[in-house]
């Protein structure tokens, strides 16, 4: 072999490693996310270990996706019995008691949780969501306000406090967060359909007497 | 021999660059969603400059105290009346006692001199974000004065061709 060939081969081996380099990781990188987490799961337990927090959490997001609740509520109590301080295992289980309309069990679980993590946003929004399905609408603006008040930023707690506000008859503060988070006409045109459904709730329509 | 190994090397390049942009975009997206909170930040914050009021939600229940959202939006007015002294309203309604609301404004005025900010360069009121509006008399009387203004004729010359 000549000295060009032989300089060429040199160049030309690395560029195709690096090829097959970034094929490698591009193709890892498809794998679909359920399956990178169970394989994760899996590889992250010993096996003469009990399953950590994040194994479980893995576990249980996998078995909801497969829509097995009763099999991943299971799973998420076990986390919280023997993790108490992994709050998104008590999120992912109110979440799964609320669609399932058990609101009082969610209540339950974000308010051991938030026992522990009492300045975490999430717990108190998710919460404050809670009382709003069971139309304790006062308990819900507070949950909400506490959110808002640690992520001041966040347009989705100041637009909660606004629904909050407005089911409590304060359509003029529920105005006015809408107002700092939506364009002008859209604030108002929320806030319409807002002062609307309080309407409703204060003054139902009676039904006409039987015939 | 000199060709090859220019295209080579190019290649080369070309594909580390590639490879560094997978590793980058962890970082990208932190940054990314640091801008995304940015730029809410500073759109809720001149939303609040706006409105220059504090309403009973930034107030605990039923107390005179500012709650962790009102000390959070009031910073943001403090820091912009310092360099720009002006109006600042606390709404008051129906469910708080005139005594209760006289605390209130004892308490931010207060807050405002801690803040370095001259009370008296400052106006506090119970008006709402849009100014408390123009009265009816007002109406009326600015639509007499246009209507007197209209029957008389006007000065100056006439432009003509």
């Amino acid at each position: 072999m000549t000295a060009p060939r032989v300089s060429t081969v040199a160049i030309c081996l690395p560029v195709l490693l690096l090829l097959y380099g970034c094929t490698q990781s591009r193709q890892s990188a498809s794998h679909g996310d359920a399956q990178r987490k169970a394989h994760q799961a899996e590889s992250e337990v010993p096996r003469d270990r009990p399953p950590t927090a994040k194994t479980l959490y893995s576990m249980a997001e996998i078995l909801a996706t497969q829509g097995k609740d009763t099999e991943c509520e299971f799973v998420l109590r076990r986390c919280v019995q023997e993790y108490p301080r992994f709050i998104p295992a008590y999120n992912s289980l109110a979440e799964l008691q609320m669609r399932q309309g058990r609101i009082h069990e969610a209540i339950d679980s974000l308010t051991t949780a938030l026992k522990i993590h009492p300045r975490d946003p999430v717990l108190s929004n998710n919460l404050g969501m809670c009382r709003l399905l069971r139309k304790e609408y006062d308990l819900a603006l507070a949950r909400f306000t506490d959110a808002a008040g640690l992520v001041p930023e966040s347009e989705k707690y100041r637009a909660n406090m606004a629904t909050a506000l407005a089911l409590l008859g304060r359509q003029e503060e529920s105005l006015s967060l809408l107002q700092q988070i939506l364009p002008r006409e859209r604030a108002e045109y929320n806030a319409e359909i807002l002062r609307k459904a309080y309407d409703r709730e204060a003054h139902p329509a009676v039904a006409p007497p039987p015939a | 021999m000199r060709t090859p190994g220019v295209v080579a090397i190019c290649l080369l390049c070309g594909l580390m660059s590639g490879c560094e942009e997978e590793a980058r975009t962890a970082a990208d997206r932190r940054f990314d969603s640091e801008v995304v909170r940015t730029v809410n930040n500073i759109g809720v914050e001149n939303a609040i400059i706006t409105q220059h009021t504090l309403y009973p939600y930034h107030f605990d229940v039923d107390g005179e105290r500012l709650n962790e959202l009102g000390q959070r939006d009031f910073a943001v007015l403090a820091r912009h009346f310092t360099e720009h002294p002006g109006l600042l309203n606390i709404r008051q309604d129906e469910r708080i006692s005139p005594e209760l609301y006289k605390a209130r404004v004892a308490l931010v005025t207060r807050r405002l001199r801690e803040a370095g900010i001259d009370p008296a360069r400052m106006s506090l009121s119970d008006a709402m974000p849009g100014g408390t509006g123009v009265r009816s008399e007002q109406v009326v009387m600015i639509l007499r004065k246009n209507a007197d203004l209209s029957a008389k004729p006007s000065s100056g010359r006439t432009i003509t061709q």
